[in-house]
């Protein structure tokens, strides 16, 4: 088969750079929690917990509305497109029990709150990890 | 921000307040250290009926605007770490967009799972209840008629307490309410054909709602109680205290894109002259992308002794997601209308965008 390496080139040029970057749940490394599975992060960034698994106090940090890594996040970890996220929280915001999780619009600020603050919880590209921050997921 | 200046002038606050919201919706920050929220919703309906011999949500013959037609704007006050002001004002195409606080209440938040609210709420009657008016916020252009009536009675002034709790991976509330509602509203005399206006009152308004998530399926019962007292504009007494009964029951199920919903509810009064209603729902919606379809079988029964009273719909439509705070809706229900051993059917069209902000 004289086709095969072409294929398989293209198959190479095509697949590899496609797969995503990896995404870092991250929180201060003054936070008791080491770390979660992703049910229990889905709970604290749908409002539907308000604490660690420890019982610290968990104020979840959201990425900006249009960004890639919220819809990967969404569909991931909170099983929801951000169609069905807006749905979601709307039901919420209109009956007074509850409201979605602040919103910051750069790796960088979200590291430095979080660095400051052991209750908050935030994700990042794993790439932009460094040692101000604890990762306790990835996916 | 003087919450009484707002109740005091609630038309101009609406206007201001709605531009306000559409040029901050632009913006995006943490608003971790926030003390004032503003959230909106807004409606815009279209419907037209097949012909003139049933009644579907307020629409005839003619092209109407006004039954779907709503905007909300709701403002959460922060008043210190345990305490919340809600309001949340309405105006209404089926009212001529008259602006009403539809909910003004305070949240105290005893501890993290347990919440007590005063003041004008929603009566949790349905599923749907907390946010009947919020087009956006389900796949309808509204839910359906058949099972959710009890207009009349959609907002109560009183207390609630709502606890939430976990057991296990498993998420749930608990909620309790007590309260009253005094309102006028507009009946035809079946004689005199004439329009009047009856003050109702319901008194001693209890009630239990609990919700129970269980992976992919949302449950939730309520059944409430409440004295109806109302008279006649020339003074005759035809409710005198009696008591009404309420059961709601339903589920929702979500394994993935395909998604199902039920619910069954019971008003029973204690009063002869009142037969007992019955009304169920069944459908199910689709995700394919943007677009949801979805498919809805309803039907209500009223217990009389004599001719079959009742109404058997069927409901079918897509919602179209063209942007993240916006959807458009397209929707016919067909309907068969049963009163005193005679029955009519028709279709209802009907078109809305709706959308958040």
């Amino acid at each position: 088969m004289k086709n095969t390496p072409l294929l398989l080139t293209l198959l190479i040029l095509f697949t590899s750079p496609v797969a995503a970057a990896d995404i870092a749940v991250i929180v201060g490394k003054n936070n008791a929690n080491n770390s979660m599975d992703a049910s229990t992060i889905a709970r604290i960034f749908l409002g539907k917990t308000s604490n660690f698994p420890d019982g610290g106090l968990a104020i979840p940090i959201d990425q900006s509305m249009d960004s890639d890594i919220r819809a990967e996040f969404g569909e991931t970890i909170l099983g929801k497109t951000s169609n069905q996220l807006k749905a979601y929280w709307s039901r919420l915001i209109f009956t007074g029990r509850g409201s979605p999780p602040a919103v910051s619009t750069s790796a960088t600020d979200i590291k430095k709150l979080i660095s400051n603050n052991p209750n908050l919880i935030g994700y990042i590209n794993a790439g932009e990890v460094d040692d101000s921050i604890k990762v306790i997921y990835r996916f | 921000m003087n919450l009484s200046l707002i109740l005091a002038r609630p038309a101009q606050w609406l206007l201001s307040l709605a531009l306000l919201a559409v040029i901050n919706s632009a913006q995006s920050s943490v608003q971790i250290n926030n003390n004032i929220r503003l959230d909106g919703f807004l409606s815009v309906g279209a419907g037209v009926l097949s012909d003139s011999d049933v009644e579907i949500a307020d629409y005839d013959e003619d092209v109407s605007f006004s039954p779907d037609s709503i905007i909300g704007l709701q403002l959460t006050s922060r008043i210190n770490d345990s305490t919340d002001a809600t309001v949340q004002l309405v105006s209404r195409g089926s009212e001529t967009f008259e602006t009403e606080a539809a909910w003004a209440y305070l949240t105290y938040h005893a501890n993290p799972k347990t919440s007590i609210r005063f003041g004008r709420l929603r009566t949790p009657h349905f599923y749907y209840s907390d946010f009947l008016e919020v087009g956006y916020a389900y796949h309808w252009i509204r839910p359906p008629t058949d099972v959710y009536r009890l207009d009349i009675v959609s907002s109560l002034n009183g207390v609630d307490v709502t606890r939430r709790f976990n057991m296990g991976q498993h998420n749930g509330y608990l909620q309790a309410f007590f309260g009253r509602v005094k309102r006028p509203f507009d009946v035809t005399d079946p004689l005199t054909g004439n329009q009047q206006t009856i003050n109702l009152e319901l008194e001693n308004f209890v009630g239990l709602v609990a919700g129970l998530e269980i992976g992919q399926v949302d449950t939730r019962i309520s059944a409430q109680s409440v004295d109806v007292n109302f008279e006649s504009p020339n003074g005759t007494v035809l409710f005198d205290g009696d008591r009404a009964t309420f059961y709601d029951i339903a589920a929702s199920w979500n394994p993935s894109k395909l998604g199902f919903i039920t619910e069954y509810n019971i008003i029973n009064f204690d009063s002869p002259f009142i037969p007992d209603d019955t009304a169920y729902m069944l459908g199910a919606t689709y995700q394919l992308n943007a677009l949801t379809p979805h498919l809805t079988f309803t039907g209500r029964d009223s217990d009389t002794n004599g001719p079959n009273n009742g109404s058997d719909s069927i409901i079918a439509g897509v919602r179209y997601d063209y942007d993240v705070n916006s959807a458009i809706k397209f929707e016919i229900q067909h309907s068969e209308v049963s009163e005193d051993g005679s029955t009519q059917s028709g279709q209802l069209y009907s078109v809305a965008v709706d959308v958040i902000f």
